[in-house]
């Protein structure tokens, strides 16, 4: 071994000296000062009086007493301490970024974050919506709606008595005879426009069949129920359409903002990617897909 | 030497290393159970095909012109597997059958039940702030692919249950439901109200002990999984810090635990959102977690009463039905306010009293002196635990109860009933604290079902009693001694609990889970006579009380009062009238179902979808019709003064009209001359009643009665694996609709002296 080693090994162990010796002399080093609204402050994280004043109030919440000795404001803040030491010991284990559910909870909140600052924003120009309107009619389509008549023929032999008089209705005013003379059934169908569904509840399934497949003005064959038989015209058929913007300003405006929530999100988004080095592997797409995570549905175990 | 210590490292790596990964194997990979995929499917495919294939002509004006009146049917009690106890029995030990989180409920509504709206209803009390945001968001999703919001196929509202249990009559208040009109943030408080107490804890608690827990994914290792991400979602629960009280509820984080202790706190929260919510009562009289000897009293007091968001209340659920008010009560409190054990009546046993004779039956060869020392021990033991009475007698049977407890002479009534809950009792009391105001509640009746998997609107057919039902219990003996311990053996002397002992036990050990399961229905549904389909058109129904409720059948009911007053008046209202008032009746009943499901539910929904959500069996009506045998009007005249006896004001029925329905339905009509002369408000409601068909738990306890012996020889219907998984209990009921009722006050007419 050479002189020269053993020298600079020896300057190098009286530095260290050196500095352990002024570390002595300095003393620990000094606490960051306190901030006016914390109660302690960890590794530089200060835990705000309003929090431990939060805390202490659920506490006593939760005592029959409502008492709050000193003993459990020690148990309290030590807890928020530990809160936050667990914290920073997730955050340094890089928990937010490997812990499924820690990154899912980041990722909604983010979200939630960006949806709600849409939500929030300025109402959009007229035209805005107009275009909007324009461009995705089909999204503002309108349900259909069905208007029908009834008469209602009572008894065992209600389905003769329609079939027959079915057979010589004339025109309207035949149609409006033949109800005037018939039973009034008790339940009561829907008078104006409704949708299919509203008519399913009262005349059944069959009835509803003919009321959406008949043309406008034609009336059913006899729809045997248990009771009697119906016979139903269709008087008016709205196939739904597209609302025109003023009646369906309230739709378009809410599916502005969900659009403008997703832009912005994508604004976001974008300016993370571009900020941020993304390298990709060179089969990155190629990646095996992996195997379906376990149904949630369970065999029944008998 | 070295040697030596080298294969013992080696070794000692091996086997921690072993162990690490038969640990992380057996325990870990527990994850939170999402909300789950709504079936993107806005409309049945047949309206679809239909509006492609006619050839129509839209009359001009016609998109603008309002929508006619209509009925339209919905459930608003439904819970998922984001409640704790859903979960519990969503477990393989018990039977259960896995997730059903809140997109199965919007799934469920609209292709098997067929309903019109609905709202999910979880436990507050076991919900975590993940839950309530993925529930919100399901709802949304729900209610975007429900088409043209003027008639959406379906609404689903966002609410949640305040499930409140005290453990004795001074300290319940009981269930509520509380629902909001609208999803948007703006119209949703930030998170759910819960109770704090007793509910609260056991929702929250691991429901076994960490011993237990540990061996549970090894003892169940295929179905591990299920168990484990239990044990996440009880983890996620017990990391929510409690809110600090008296701060405004806007002002709150929003990731910590809200409580109400009381209604009033309830409603105070409620009234600092301010945003349009409805506050539903349920389970009034179910003695389940009811203490005996509660009454709605308390609740009309000021303060614990809020007519503007309380305007319904829940008649009937799959809990049973809750309408009827009876004389007898479980406890007898004397003036000096201690409560005793009531002697049987004709119609009521009391289960204290009871208890005393499964005591006597053990007397054997004791003298008789201390054999009746021991009876009235029992009682005594029994009175003083509330709802755990049943522990007092070691080794008793469900059989060995009989029919103690319960309502005999109701159909299909809750478990335990508690008469002090009743409908009628809490429409005829009255508060009398401003006795220039006297209170009454005025509430619209409706049912749901308060279904725990997902399933709103079980009751259109009757069949798969454990997975359309509550009915829950263990799979084998095995599994039921794991978790509620084994059975005791039966002692000759009954066995005091006091309240400290009861706390050290699991939730669900001091709770008569057995006994209940034979009470389990499929749901019932709430009505509404609605202007259109549109969310604010049922909320506007609803809070206009113009709602009735069904025990599941889609039965129609219209409810009108004809002459009387100046205008005429449907269900809900409350009128001035200055003659004797004239109502109308008009029922039919629901349509006879097809098996299966309707060809545009097959074309829409794939068949593994459809098999495990709605069993294969789907909303599916014939264009048959079952009859309406009668309808039964009741007459309650709500106190007059404080100290008035209630059972005097109830007449039930008042009248009985029959019904010659030959399936078309039934119109009747009746009036009441003495409601001028009697001088006070009267409230009339009617009950429509179906003929008779088979329905699940149809015959509770299916008691056999020898001579005055009500219930000599039962037949319970088990949770457990002891009544056949596939015997779905069935027996004969009447299923039937209640309307709201009408309340008409005497006023003398205009002009008149």
């Amino acid at each position: 071994m050479s002189a020269r080693p053993l020298w600079l090994l020896g300057v190098g162990a009286a530095a260290g000296a050196a500095i352990a010796a002024l570390g002595l002399a300095r003393g620990p080093r000094p606490a960051p000062a306190m901030p006016a609204d914390a109660v302690a402050v960890v590794n530089d994280a200060p835990i705000a009086r309003a929090t431990y004043a939060a805390a202490l109030a659920a506490v006593a919440g939760d005592r029959r007493d409502g008492a709050i000795d000193p003993a459990v404001r020690q148990r309290v803040l030590d807890r928020l301490i530990e809160e936050e030491l667990l914290v920073q010991r997730g955050l340094a284990l890089g928990l937010a970024r490997l812990d499924p559910r820690v990154r899912a909870d980041l990722v909604a909140a983010v979200l939630g974050e960006v949806v709600a600052d849409a939500a929030l924003a300025p109402a959009p120009a007229a035209g805005e919506l107009a275009a909007l309107h324009v461009a995705e009619p089909e999204r503002f389509r309108r349900a259909p709606r069905v208007t029908v008549t009834t008469a209602w023929f009572a008894g065992a032999d209600g389905e003769a008595r329609a079939a027959a008089a079915r057979a010589t209705i004339g025109d309207d005013a035949g149609w409006a005879a033949l109800r005037a003379d018939s039973a009034r059934p008790t339940v009561v169908v829907p008078t104006g426009a409704v949708p299919a569904g509203a008519l399913l509840d009262v005349l059944g399934p069959t009835a509803t069949r003919a009321a959406l497949t008949l043309p406008v003005g034609a009336i059913s064959a006899p729809v045997v129920t248990s009771g009697g038989a119906w016979l139903v015209r269709v008087e008016a058929r709205d196939d739904g359409g597209v609302a025109a913007l003023a009646e369906a300003q309230p739709e378009v405006l809410a599916e502005w903002r969900k659009r403008e929530g997703d832009r912005r999100l994508r604004e976001l988004l974008d300016d993370e990617r571009r900020a941020a080095r993304i390298q990709l592997a060179p089969n990155a797409l190629a990646a095996p897909v992996a195997a379906p995570a376990e149904a949630d549905v369970d065999e029944v175990p008998r | 030497m070295r040697r030596a210590l080298r294969n013992l490292l080696i070794g000692s790596v091996a086997v921690i290393g072993t162990c690490g990964v038969a640990g992380y194997v057996i325990y870990g990979g527990g994850r939170h159970q999402g909300p789950g995929t709504i079936h993107p499917h806005p409309a049945p495919a047949s309206e679809l095909a239909a509006r492609a294939s006619t050839q129509a002509t839209a009359r001009a004006g016609f998109t603008t012109a309002p929508p006619a009146r209509q009925i339209l049917f919905g459930d608003l009690h439904v819970h998922t597997t984001f409640s704790a106890d859903a979960f519990m029995r969503s477990l393989p030990f018990a039977q259960g059958e896995g997730a059903h989180p809140p997109a199965d409920a919007c799934d469920y509504a609209r292709f098997c039940s067929g309903l019109d709206f609905f709202a999910l209803t979880d436990h507050a009390e076991s919900m975590t702030p993940r839950h309530w945001r993925e529930s919100i968001e399901s709802l949304r999703q729900c209610a975007a692919v429900a088409g043209d919001p003027r008639d959406p196929d379906l609404v689903p509202f966002a609410g949640f249950e305040w499930s409140q249990v005290g453990a004795t009559p001074a300290e319940h208040y009981g269930h509520k439901n509380v629902i909001m009109r609208g999803l948007d943030d703006a119209e949703l408080p930030a998170r759910p109200i819960a109770a704090p107490g007793l509910i609260g804890q056991a929702l929250r608690g691991p429901g076994i002990d960490r011993w237990r827990a540990l061996q549970v994914p090894v003892r169940e290792f295929s179905q591990r999984q299920r168990y484990l991400d239990l044990r996440v979602f009880q983890e996620e629960l017990a990391a929510v810090p409690a809110c600090p009280p008296g701060v405004d509820t806007r002002q709150l984080p929003a990731g910590c635990r809200e409580s109400a202790a009381t209604p009033a706190e309830l409603y105070e929260k409620l009234a600092q959102w301010g945003f349009p919510a409805m506050v539903i009562p349920h389970g009034t009289t179910w003695g389940f977690y009811t203490p005996p000897g509660y009454r709605w009293d308390k609740q009309l007091a000021p303060g614990q009463r809020d007519p503007e968001r309380q305007r319904l209340v829940e008649v009937y659920s799959g809990h049973g039905n809750s309408e009827q008010y009876r004389r007898w009560d479980e406890i007898e409190v004397g003036a000096d306010g201690v409560a005793r054990c009531p002697a049987p009546t004709a119609d009521h046993e009391a289960c204290c009293w009871r208890a005393g004779e499964i005591i006597r039956g053990r007397c054997g060869a004791t003298p008789a002196a201390e054999c009746e020392a021991r009876v009235e021990a029992a009682r005594a033991n029994y009175v003083a635990v509330g709802v755990a009475g049943h522990l007092t007698v070691p080794g008793a049977t469900v059989t060995d109860w009989k029919d103690c407890g319960q309502c005999r002479d109701c159909v299909a009534p809750t478990f335990n009933y508690r008469p002090g809950g009743s409908i009628q009792y809490l429409l005829a009391r009255g508060d009398f604290a401003d006795p220039a105001r006297p209170y009454h509640e005025r509430m619209g009746l409706i049912a749901s079902s308060d279904n725990h998997s997902a399933r709103p609107g079980t009751g259109y057919k009757e069949i798969e009693r454990r997975k359309l039902t509550e009915t829950v219990g263990a799979r084998s003996a095995h599994w039921r001694d794991f978790f509620m311990g084994a059975p005791r053996a039966p002692r000759p002397t009954s066995e005091p609990f006091d309240r400290a002992r009861l706390a050290k036990m699991q939730p669900w050990q001091a709770v008569e889970l057995e006994r209940q399961a034979s009470f389990f229905l499929t749901g019932g549904l709430v009505a509404v006579h609605a202007d259109g389909r549109s969310r604010e058109a049922i909320w506007d129904a609803l809070a206009a009380r113009q709602v009735y409720g069904t025990s599941g059948e889609r039965i129609l009911l219209w409810f009108d009062l004809i002459d009387g007053a100046s205008a005429p008046a449907t269900m809900g209202a409350a009128v001035d009238i200055t003659r004797p008032p004239r109502f109308r009746v008009r029922a039919a009943g629901s349509f006879v179902q097809k098996p299966g499901c309707p060809a545009d539910v097959l074309a829409a929904v794939p068949a593994a979808r459809l098999a495990r959500l709605c069993q294969g069996e789907c909303y599916h009506p014939d264009d048959r019709r079952h009859r309406i045998t009668r309808v039964e009007v009741i007459r309650i005249r709500p106190q007059a003064r404080a100290d008035e006896p209630v059972d005097g004001l109830i007449e039930d029925p008042w009248k009985v009209l029959p019904c010659a329905d030959q399936g078309a339905g039934c119109e009747v009509e009746f009036d009441d001359p003495d409601a001028i002369a009697g001088g006070r408000e009267v409230l009339y409601y009617v009950r429509a009643i179906q003929e008779p068909t088979p329905a699940v738990n149809g015959g509770g306890l299916r008691c056999e009665r020898e001579g005055d012996q009500a219930c000599a020889r039962l037949t319970p219907c088990y949770g457990d694996f002891r009544t056949p998984y596939a015997d779905d209990c069935t027996a004969p009921i009447e299923e039937r609709a209640w309307s709201s009722p009408i309340w008409v006050t005497p006023t003398a007419p205009a002009g008149a002296p």
